[in-house]
């Protein structure tokens, strides 16, 4: 008998799910969208609910957002600036300014307010994204409740290079003819549309351990879920499912065929575990993009231009993408990327970061550079027992340099290392294993340094790879890690930690 | 699922997508190495669980990128391990994105002689860990490897760049230090 039966069961279910042509690409680690979410936490003051006199008025003027902004109903507030760097050739690139367009949907949201929409870009890294949240007066953003804006219940638009939840958002490479087609679903986010600005469960570990400080739990009626994404140009129609069961079919929206969802938070859609009466919910606010289209319990099927009709629950793999033509990925060979590899180490206890670039330093930081919080390099949670100035940690840089140019998302260096400790109780601080995607443009010759931090009580050996990842593909790229890519060995290294 | 049982590590994984008892034969070879490696470096059954279902539902949906170099899938599942037990702590939760990329929505509900087996994988004296830590580095590697993760002896060799043969050794003296030491004790 297995320890633990039931999973067995569930697992065995997944894998008979899958069919032998399909595979889920990012499985095994990488940067989940909670990495970039944890900032945020730090809430003190009550949420302030959308109210009854609010309601009513809403309801005599008829809903009509834009008359409501101007008689001063919803006051706008700061708006969000960027959130991405300021350079087109790094990470998902900045969105091009001819591109943008608040697409023609409009999503009553269960406690009123201004409606939910989608907001479509292309990108400079050759990605096609929509942006979620609350419009007013033509304009995408957030509402200032839950935590958000100091809860001070202005709407405030977002900058078009203001990205939510990482990845796991709505982006997907482009296709030969300029379309995109990904699906994402966005859980227990606040109803303001903030994400990140409360947190909408007790995490499952134990509190003190890994939770985050001073930790805001969402009142469970203040949590949405999210379904959108774009179907392709031949879909015209989708049917879904609301949580009072009332079967509901919307028209698609725009030339790639954009839909949104927004809902209560239904169970079936978060992963739960339920122990001793209670019911944990330990997928927390997380959120997923795939290329096909997953049922959640909530999609019931697609319709496209010529009559078909795609029902995700009965798919083994959801509803495959429609009407996208792949463009081909680059090809290289090996002799064209490998490259000798150097490995430096350095101890330090205070972290100075100028964006980019990490490294130790002492005393007033260099000009560029910024104290890093003891918190950002340590990765255990275990900051409450870091002595002043954090763990000292041993920063390891690993370099090369790119043989081939970058020039596009579709093409990524992946880094991946695993520390084998000497004596495993010894190691508080640092990640064990990691795995970083470059994730820019660079050019033949350029340098390549990508830094890890080992914690100096814990030696023992870090054996690495990098090889040049590439893929071209529906719904982001994490194919570049997953199956859908292309990896070529660029070289291995291996160092001893003293 | 007997005609599995000796089936390699990379077959029972090419076969995965759409065979369930592929990969249930594979979960069952490494379920429990895995289980007692979570609960100890977390100390919490239920917490261990959970990753352990994350760790498992990461390596069906990477089944199909999984590289047969060697003939142990142990470090490629210990990496995927690794990787969701980091990548949630630094998160504050568990990841669930494998499970929910795989459609795996139903609760995983856990009883008491579920978490009691858990518990039971960590069940030796706990000074034995205390004991483990005084050991020579390399002895204490190779059983940490040897019997905490149950790598073959050639996978505890090429971690510790040593030859099975040695590898052998470390663990052997090892174990006769610890019940030595383990003796002196009572």
């Amino acid at each position: 008998m297995t320890v633990l039966p039931g999973l067995e069961q569930l697992l065995g279910d997944a894998a008979e799910r899958l069919t032998p042509a399909v595979a889920v690409a990012g499985a095994g680690g990488g940067v989940s969208a909670s990495d970039r979410r944890a900032a945020g936490w730090s809430l003190g003051r009550p949420s302030r609910r959308w109210r009854p006199l609010a309601l009513v008025v809403l309801l005599v003027l008829g809903g009509a957002t834009a008359a409501l902004a101007a008689a001063g109903v919803f006051r706008t507030g700061t708006p969000v600036g960027a959130n991405v760097p300021a350079n087109p050739r790094v990470q998902d690139g900045l969105a091009i300014g001819s591109s943008v367009r608040l697409l023609p949907l409009s999503v009553s949201d269960p406690g009123g307010g201004p409606a939910w929409g989608l907001r479509y870009m292309r990108t400079t890294r050759g990605l096609a994204c929509l942006q979620y949240g609350r419009v007013l007066d033509g304009k995408i953003g957030a509402l200032g409740e839950d935590g958000a804006f100091s809860n001070d219940g202005r709407f405030h638009s977002f900058s078009v290079n203001y990205e939510q939840g990482g990845l796991g958002s709505g982006c997907s490479d482009l296709d030969t003819r300029g379309g995109a087609v990904f699906n994402s679903i966005v859980q227990r986010i606040p109803a303001g549309a903030l994400d990140g600005s409360c947190y909408p469960t007790k995490p499952s570990p134990p509190p003190g351990a890994l939770s985050p400080p001073r930790l805001e739990i969402c009142p469970a009626g203040d949590l949405r879920d999210l379904y959108f994404g774009l179907l392709g140009p031949d879909a015209v129609s989708i049917s879904y499912k609301t949580a009072a069961g009332q079967a509901v079919t919307e028209r698609t929206a725009g030339p790639n065929g954009a839909y949104l969802i927004v809902g209560s938070p239904t169970p079936q859609a978060c992963w739960s575990v339920e122990f001793r009466g209670r019911v944990y919910h330990p997928c927390g606010n997380g959120g997923t993009s795939s290329a096909s289209l997953q049922s959640y319990g909530v999609i019931r099927s697609v319709t496209y231009r010529d009559g078909r009709t795609c029902r995700p629950a009965t798919e083994p793999s959801g509803c495959p993408p429609v009407g996208y033509t792949t463009a081909p990925a680059r090809q290289f060979t090996s002799s064209e990327v490998r490259a000798p590899i150097s490995v430096s180490t350095s101890l330090g206890w205070r972290y100075c970061t100028n964006g980019n670039t990490t490294q130790p330093c002492r005393g007033k930081p260099p000009a560029g550079y910024h104290l890093t919080p003891a918190a950002a390099v340590t990765a255990y949670g275990r900051t409450a027992n870091a002595p002043p100035g954090g763990f000292p940690q041993i920063q390891v840089a690993v370099t090369f340099s790119s043989r081939v140019a970058i020039t596009n998302i579709d093409s990524a260096y992946s880094f991946y290392w695993q520390l084998t400790p000497a004596n495993t109780h010894a190691c508080q601080v640092g990640a064990l294993a990691g795995r970083y995607l470059t994730r820019e443009d660079l050019r033949a010759g350029q340098r390549v340094t990508e830094q890890i931090f080992v914690d100096q009580a814990c030696p023992g050996t870090i054996h690495g790879s990098i090889t040049l990842n590439t893929a071209k593909g529906p719904a982001t790229d994490l194919g570049l890690i997953g199956p859908q890519g292309n990896a070529i060995p660029v070289g291995n290294f291996t160092l001893r930690v003293p | 699922m007997g005609s599995y049982r000796a089936a390699s590590d990379a077959d029972l994984l090419a076969r995965s997508a759409g065979d369930r008892e592929a990969f249930t034969a594979f979960y069952r070879r490494y379920e429990r190495p895995v289980l007692g490696y979570l609960v100890r470096r977390v100390g919490d059954p239920q917490l261990a669980a959970d990753l352990c279902a994350e760790t498992f539902a990461g390596a069906l949906a990477g089944a199909g990128s999984y590289r047969a170099d060697r003939d142990s899938a142990a470090p490629w599942l210990f990496g995927i391990a690794r990787n969701v037990m980091g990548s949630s702590m630094r998160a504050g939760r568990v990841e669930a994105q494998a499970r929910l990329r795989l459609g795996m929505r139903d609760p995983l509900v856990l009883a008491d002689d579920d978490l009691e087996r858990v518990e039971e994988l960590v069940s030796a004296d706990p000074s034995v860990l205390g004991f483990l830590a005084d050991l020579p580095p390399g002895q204490r590697e190779a059983i940490e490897a040897r019997v905490l993760e149950e790598l073959p002896f050639r996978d505890v060799a090429e971690r510790l760049e040593c030859s099975e043969l040695v590898a052998r050794q470390r663990v052997t003296r090892g174990l006769s230090s610890l019940r030595a030491r383990m003796e002196d004790h009572r």
